[in-house]
């Protein structure tokens, strides 16, 4: 460096370039040569979210059909949380996030209210097959009457047991004696008293072979933050949800919170008492996961979940192939009646199984582009198709069945690549088509504001769950925040009003 | 360049041929023309507000909008999910709400009591192996990156790993050693009082390293004569330690848990990876609250508020600590 120049002249110097490099960078990018013959080479790209599991399976489905059309194709995974806060963002502050994108289908009060999706067009719903779609599977996609998402995975909560053991004639001889009820190897429990009786009956015995008495009758989904929400609730729908009243959640009428009715304090109650003392250790505070492992793993005998039927036979960890039934959720002899103010008996187990958040969907974004769309539907309808969904649900995918057609399809559950074998296939498609179509079945939370009500019922149930509240006090904690709720987001009549619309009243 | 004393930058060095230098004239026009070309005295300020507008910018964008938009927030009943009212200024209603909650309370006083439980635990294991590795003299380099390892690693891997992982109640293997040795296995995660231990344990785990080689660093700094001097005139090992080594090392010291207590306070991801804030709310820290009402719930007033409360709390610790260290290393001036 010469003498003339000190360290102030060359900063100035270094400033001025700096500032003639990033006007450069802001400057619009210089025409390619070529122009428009460069433009025309260019490929449509279609941009996608959702789930890394569940997107990564689509990717892998669709990408002979991008190929064969000459489109390009970009991916944003997340996490399941991360992608249910991103799509209620991107909603919120009216943000590209991708022109279609995958979402639970208890947001589609957030989402649609907010104009954040194209409707489903009419030559889209005719294209793959719209009446084949089960009418409580239809009503998760559907607002007002207008259809806005297509569907993709049926998921419900499955009741699943050991009928290996529940068929062992010493041991439900001994069962009977012991508890008064009898093993059913077809049906497992239909009431939450013979799971009672069964979690009790199997705990602290050796049924697995391994020469410690160390196993457990249930393992249930009930960490806070996780899928807690979804457990707690396939438990108390038999005794909460009476059948000639639609209100589940909240009044449908008042808006007024029933979370603390004494339907859900019995099934809370017994839920504490069935995961402190008939669950693994560490049994009040499992994950999704960690109650499919405990089964699959053989150190339970029953658990209710999404994913049982295909975890069992796909995990490297299961050791049960073979050995599972699935049944529609247990029922209950007794029923609170909200209306009436008492309890109602039953001569037959009254069932109201939970249609555990109702499955993913996919959406087309309302702020993807009219150059794209037209392709967009078409990608749509390649995804949505009976072949197409067909493929997924019979596939290790973690989608679930949602069309009529999907539940006949024995064969291909029982040989395809799941290879359920025949008795699985046949119990498991029967479960499912008892749930979806039960005409009792409770339609998950969708009104708006749902993750905040999530959240205020896992906190009161994990109080109660930890021993740090009384089930009743723990519930009338719930009832108080979802009321508070309510009234933050437009009140409890609106909240209502929202309620009719999700249940099609 | 080597620049002789005394003599005018770019004048020749004594013994330097004047040959071998352009002319000290020519010199000196080149330099004062590209000087005059960039100093005008009234430019100075300009240029040196253009050489600070980057800075301002990005201080501007990323911190002063963000944080007047969150007081703003504070005061309203601003929503992001409900669609079609409109927001509205709610006066102090978002704090007065936040004042008789409970559940916020308990936010509060679970991260006080994680605060209070790492930080000083943090220090005494740092404090203790800086002042055993004060005294290696080999393979020191390796106990650093030893020591520096547990620092590179996500807080979500080490709590899924050393937490969900080696504290997993039923097969895990600290469990399973504790049942092996004939003692009940530990409710690590499910009960509240484990449960915070846990994840106290994590913490420590990880961040004692930082307290290490900060409390390394503030070692070096003392003198090993006045320590030297102390033993001669036959001082303790904990006399040399608390009137002349922790004195010394005091400012880094103090730095350090300042640090480590505003980052205790704003612990989130071990707790939502191990325990979600359960079991219960026993372990809900209040950045964890902030996180499920403003980014999940979307009720972005009530969290506004909450940050703003924690921000409250933190400088009232932080400074109070700050005093506290002050008005302690005046006295052992004194």
């Amino acid at each position: 460096m010469y003498g003339g120049v000190t360290r102030r002249d060359f900063l100035r110097l270094a400033g001025g370039a700096i500032g003639v490099a990033a006007l450069a960078a802001c400057a619009p990018p210089a025409a390619t040569s070529g122009g428009e013959g460069a433009a025309d080479t260019e490929p449509i790209v279609i941009r996608y979210a959702g789930l890394e599991g569940m997107g990564a399976t689509v990717e892998r489905f669709i990408q002979p059909w991008l190929e064969d059309n000459g489109y390009g194709w970009e991916r944003g995974s997340f996490g399941q949380q991360e992608l249910t806060d991103k799509i209620m963002q991107s909603v919120a502050t009216n943000t590209y996030l991708a022109d279609m994108f995958q979402f639970p289908s208890n947001a589609r009060a957030d989402v649609i209210a907010a104009n954040a999706l194209y409707p489903i067009p009419d030559y889209v719903q005719d294209a793959v097959n719209f009446d084949d779609i089960i009418p409580s599977i239809v009503n998760t996609l559907s607002w007002g009457g207008q259809v806005y998402s297509l569907p993709f995975d049926g998921d419900v909560h499955y009741y699943s047991f050991r009928k290996d053991l529940f068929g062992d004639a010493a041991v439900a001889t001994e069962f009977e004696s012991e508890t008064g009820h009898q093993l059913n190897p077809e049906t497992g429990a239909v009431t939450w008293d013979e799971w009672r009786a069964i979690a009790e009956y199997f705990t602290g015995r050796d049924w697995n072979g391994n020469s410690e008495e160390d196993d457990y009758g249930i393992a249930c989904m009930n960490k806070r933050g996780d899928t807690l929400w979804w457990g707690f609730h396939s438990r108390a729908t038999a005794y909460a949800k009476h059948p000639d009243d639609p209100s589940y959640f909240i009044d449908v009428d008042t808006g007024e919170a029933r979370v603390n009715n004494p339907g859900f304090v019995r099934a809370l109650t017994e839920w504490v008492e069935e995961n402190q003392n008939w669950a693994p250790p560490g049994g009040t505070g499992f994950t999704y996961g960690d109650s499919l492992n405990a089964m699959n793993g053989g150190r339970v005998t029953q658990t209710y979940n999404w994913d049982a039927v295909t975890t069992a036979v796909s995990s490297e960890f299961s050791v049960i192939q073979g050995k599972q039934g699935y049944n529609i959720l247990p029922g209950s002899y007794e029923v609170y009646d909200h209306k009436g103010g008492g309890w109602e008996s039953f001569a037959e187990p009254s069932a109201a199984p939970f249609l555990a958040f109702g499955g993913w969907v996919i959406a087309v974004s309302a702020l993807t582009d009219d150059s794209v769309i037209e392709h967009v539907w078409d990608m749509s309808i390649e995804i949505s198709k009976p072949e197409s969904g067909l493929w997924f649900v019979t596939n290790p995918t973690g989608c679930s069945p949602y069309r009529y057609s999907q539940l006949e399809a024995i064969d291909e559950f029982a040989s395809g690549t799941l290879q359920l074998g025949e008795e699985v296939a046949k119990d498991y498609l029967d479960a499912a088509k008892a749930t979806l179509d039960h005409p009792n079945a409770v339609t998950d939370q969708a009104f708006g504001g749902w993750v905040q009500y999530r959240d205020a019922l896992e906190l009161g149930v994990s109080k109660a769950l930890a021993g740090e509240a009384e089930p009743e006090t723990a519930l009338n904690e719930v009832a108080a925040a979802f009321d508070e709720i309510s009234d933050r987001m437009g009140g409890k009549e609106r909240q209502a009003e929202l309620y009719r619309l999700t249940l099609g009243l | 360049m080597n620049n002789m004393a005394g003599a005018p930058y770019g004048a020749p060095a004594a013994g330097e041929s004047p040959s071998v230098i352009p002319p000290m004239a020519t010199q000196t026009q080149a330099g004062n023309s590209l000087r005059e070309m960039l100093s005008f005295s009234p430019r100075d300020d300009v240029w040196k507000w253009l050489l600070l507008l980057p800075s301002l910018l990005m201080t501007t964008v990323l911190f002063v909008a963000p944080v007047v938009w969150t007081l703003y927030a504070a005061f309203t009943d601003l929503h992001l999910f409900r669609v079609g009212i409109e927001t509205s200024f709610v006066g102090l209603e978002n704090f007065q709400k936040l004042l008789t909650n409970t559940s916020f309370w308990r936010t509060v006083k679970n991260t006080v009591v994680f605060m209070l439980g790492v930080v000083p635990m943090q220090f005494l294991i740092g404090m203790t192996l800086a002042l055993c590795l004060d005294n290696v003299t080999r393979g020191l380099k390796l106990f650093r990156t030893w020591f520096l390892m547990p620092l590179m690693v996500s807080p979500v891997v080490v709590s899924f790993v050393v937490g969900r992982m080696l504290f997993q109640e039923d097969i895990g293997p600290i469990n399973s050693l504790i049942r092996y040795l004939g003692f009940e296995g530990v409710p690590w995660l499910t009960d509240p009082v484990w449960a915070m231990f846990t994840i106290m344990v994590i913490d420590v785990w990880q961040w004692s390293s930082f307290m290490i080689l900060m409390l390394m660093a503030g070692l070096q700094g003392v003198p090993y004569d006045l320590r030297e001097a102390a033993s001669i005139d036959g001082a303790s090992f904990w006399q040399t330690f608390f009137r002349i080594t922790l004195p010394l090392v005091m400012p880094i010291a103090a730095t350090a848990l300042l640090i480590r207590i505003i980052d205790a306070f704003k612990v989130v991801d071990i707790i939502m990876v191990l325990t979600g804030g359960g079991p219960g709310q026993a372990t809900e820290s209040v950045t964890l609250a902030i996180y499920r009402a403003g980014v999940k719930g979307g009720d972005l007033a009530f969290g506004s508020s909450q940050s703003y409360f924690l921000l409250l709390v933190m400088v009232i610790f932080g400074g109070a600590f700050l005093v506290l260290t002050r008005r302690a290393m005046v006295q052992t001036d004194d």
